[in-house]
């Protein structure tokens, strides 16, 4: 089954904090034998409104090919860390080759 | 000559009578998509009526999932005063 995931961690951590965290939800997929098609950060974004007293977050997308078990198991550990704002999971028909509209390295 | 461009008029205006979704080439309805589905909202982030866009029913559907979705994101606001 195909999945687009978005995440979005918060601001205040520094950019390399958010990409370990992210780094870690790969490395949980790789582990359960699910396959990454795409992955790509839209960077250091505000938000519409505040969430947990966030103005700003960075955000985080990924398409893949695994089981939601997956999914379930992390989002359970994640809910408590207070640095994860959201998450969306979406099931796609078809992964899209080009970066999305959103994505930083469009503009390269 | 004038009455013969007044006829062509319709009641609606200059809004085009087909959905503007629909046509060739028309963009992608996506929640990625933020600056269209700004477009179908108003200054204060409600989902404009399809009666006011022309959006047929099939789109004003998918227009309304992907809004819903942007707002989850915080990349469209749910309300603004």
């Amino acid at each position: 089954m195909l999945y687009e995931n978005v995440f979005i961690f918060s601001g205040q951590l520094s950019q390399k904090a958010a990409q370990d965290k992210f780094e870690e939800f790969l490395s949980a997929i790789k582990d359960s034998g699910g396959k990454i098609l795409k992955n790509e950060s839209w960077g250091l974004r505000d938000l519409a409104y505040k969430i947990k007293k966030n103005s700003k977050g960075y955000y985080y997308m990924i398409n893949c090919d695994c089981d939601f078990k997956v999914f379930e198991d992390f989002y359970v550990k994640v809910k408590q860390d207070t640095n994860f704002l959201r998450f969306l999971n979406v099931k796609i028909k078809k992964v899209e080759k080009e970066p999305s509209i959103l994505s930083e390295n469009k503009s390269d | 000559m004038r009455n013969k461009v007044f006829d062509n008029t319709t009641s609606r205006g200059f809004f085009s009578k087909s959905c503007p979704l629909s046509v060739k080439d028309a963009p992608i309805v996506d929640y990625k998509n933020i600056n269209l589905l700004r477009r179908y909202t108003t200054e204060k982030g409600k989902i404009l009526p399809s009666r006011v866009t022309q959006v047929c029913t099939k789109k004003q559907k998918e227009l309304s999932t992907a809004i819903k979705r942007a707002r989850l994101l915080a990349l469209l606001p749910y309300v603004t005063n």
